[in-house]
């Protein structure tokens, strides 16, 4: 029989990260924090923006998982391996570099979300590395 | 378990000590004086920069510099930013310094920068992200990153450093620029750090300072780490007493598991001793074993506790309201060092009866039993 454990955490792992920065690990808007313009219209902290880069990537996190749980080819289960590796590494450089967060180091979304985030990501890495290991050629 | 704990307590500790000693050194102040009303909010600025705007209601600076004992004594002016600015979610600190007799930043200025601080030009704390060139705006006034401290683990790296006259400015312009004015008039100040004489008792010249400015609350800078040491000394209790409940709890659950693995491999064990091993071989096997798994179990604790804690140093400290400075790599080693041991020692403890108990069975008989 198919071992689904990596199908599965990688598809718990996928709802972990994009849900996390608007649950368990909020960032700033959820407190109710916005940017106000001059004209006193309220957008989103970088941090914001970095959430909902999250919910992509997480999404797609997903994705692998389920994909990954129904295909048979071992080599497309590398792919998929390689694709989580990816994905967990975009999921890490979203706060950290391409959107960033917020300016202050004691903001929740820096205390909070990011190294929630960080270690989410990790766990997606590990899988998928593991998912790759074991469908090397 | 038993490592990851032991490392924890030892690393906030650490930590906490490093940053106070680091912070200190770098404020270069024996005294600090605040107005008796702001004592908790002035404290806060200084530990771990929670924005907070006040300042004498009276001229203190030229009264404090009369004292006798006192060498140098340099002005700060504490402003809260508003909400909701454009780089942050909440307010920032804003510290008004004085350049011609500041000692917190000037050797940082002459050192790094290189040149005084110019007109409008802000020095931001290590935990303000921005390049330098950075434009920031604070009540409507607009500040240059001219530069990024070194990390304190204190309030500085949450605080941005001005000129004196450019926060006047910004509070005489907040009038009709900002959503609501700082309040601050020229030449109001939050604060005054104090370097006495050489040689000069700093308790006696803060008594002085007492009885010369009634409305002034000095204190030397060995309160604040008595202070620190105060807050700490719950979690740190909390967490020594979690250290020691592990520790008594994982030495029978060690020692059951290694019996339960003695149990197992009884004939294996057997079968050796009926081949000639010696008892002292099949002793030393079993003990050998417990000490690998634990030394591997210790740095596994390790990992995990190292990765959880550089993850949310952060929300740790922050919920404990103390300062943080990462103490050194030798440090750190020292105390993964002393972790690990423990683990080693509780382990080889442990399995001392199992290793004990399977280098005496009779050979026979334990053959016997396992085909049962």
């Amino acid at each position: 029989m198919k071992n689904i454990t990596p199908s599965v955490l990688l598809c718990v792992l996928g709802v972990a990260l994009l849900a996390a920065p608007w649950t368990f690990a909020p960032v700033c808007e959820v407190h109710g924090d916005f940017v106000q313009t001059v004209t006193g219209k309220q957008l989103p902290m970088p941090c914001g923006y970095t959430a909902r880069a999250e919910i992509g990537v997480g999404a797609l996190v997903m994705v692998t998982g389920v994909v990954l749980g129904i295909t048979k080819s071992s080599e497309a289960r590398r792919m998929l391996g390689f694709m989580g590796i990816a994905l967990g590494a975009l999921a890490i450089a979203f706060p950290v570099s391409i959107i960033g967060m917020c300016a202050k180091a004691d903001h929740t979304c820096r205390t909070m979300t990011q190294p929630t985030i960080t270690l989410i990501s990790l766990g997606i890495i590990v899988v998928a590395g593991i998912v790759l290991y074991y469908h090397r050629k | 378990m038993v490592t990851g704990t032991l490392l924890s307590t030892s690393f906030l500790v650490g930590g906490a000590q490093n940053s106070v000693q680091v912070g200190m050194d770098r404020l270069g102040a024996d005294i600090l004086i605040l107005p008796q009303d702001y004592v908790i909010k002035g404290q806060s600025v200084l530990l771990t920069g929670k924005p907070t705007t006040f300042a004498f209601q009276d001229s203190v600076l030229s009264r404090v510099k009369s004292i006798p004992g006192i060498a140098v004594a340099s002005p700060q002016l504490y402003i809260g930013t508003l909400q909701n600015q454009g780089c942050c979610a909440t307010d920032l600190q804003l510290i008004g310094i004085d350049p011609e007799n500041d000692f917190t930043i000037q050797s940082w200025l002459e050192s790094e920068l290189g040149r005084p601080l110019g007109k409008d030009e802000c020095i931001v704390g290590f935990g303000i992200i921005g390049p330098v060139g950075t434009i920031l705006k604070f009540y409507g006034h607009e500040y240059t990153v001219a530069g990024r401290l070194d990390p304190s683990g204190m309030g500085m790296d949450a605080s941005i450093f001005i000129r004196m006259e450019d926060a006047y400015t910004m509070s005489e312009e907040s009038g009709w620029k900002a959503v609501s004015p700082v309040g601050i008039r020229e030449g109001q100040i939050s604060a005054v750090l104090v370097r006495v004489e050489p040689g000069a008792d700093k308790e006696a010249v803060a008594q002085k300072i007492r009885e010369t400015v009634p409305s002034a609350y000095p204190f030397t800078v060995s309160h604040v780490a008595t202070k620190v040491n105060s807050q700490l000394s719950l979690a740190t209790e909390v967490l020594t007493a979690v250290t020691a409940a592990v520790t008594l709890v994982s030495i029978p659950f060690i020692a059951l598991i290694s019996t339960m693995v003695a149990n197992e491999r009884r004939r294996e064990l057997a079968l050796l001793r009926a081949m000639g091993a010696t008892r002292l071989f099949i002793f030393s096997a079993v003990f050998s074993e417990s000490l690998l798994l634990a030394a591997l179990g210790g740095l596994a604790g390790i990992g995990i506790s190292g990765l959880l804690l550089s993850l949310f140093e952060p929300l740790i400290t922050g919920t404990l309201q103390v300062p943080f400075l990462w103490p050194s790599l030798w440090t750190i080693a020292g105390d993964a060092a002393v972790a690990i041991f423990l683990a080693v020692g509780i382990g080889g403890a442990a399995s001392l009866y199992p290793a004990y108990r399977s280098s005496t069975m009779d050979p026979y008989e334990a053959i016997r039993r396992s085909e049962l």
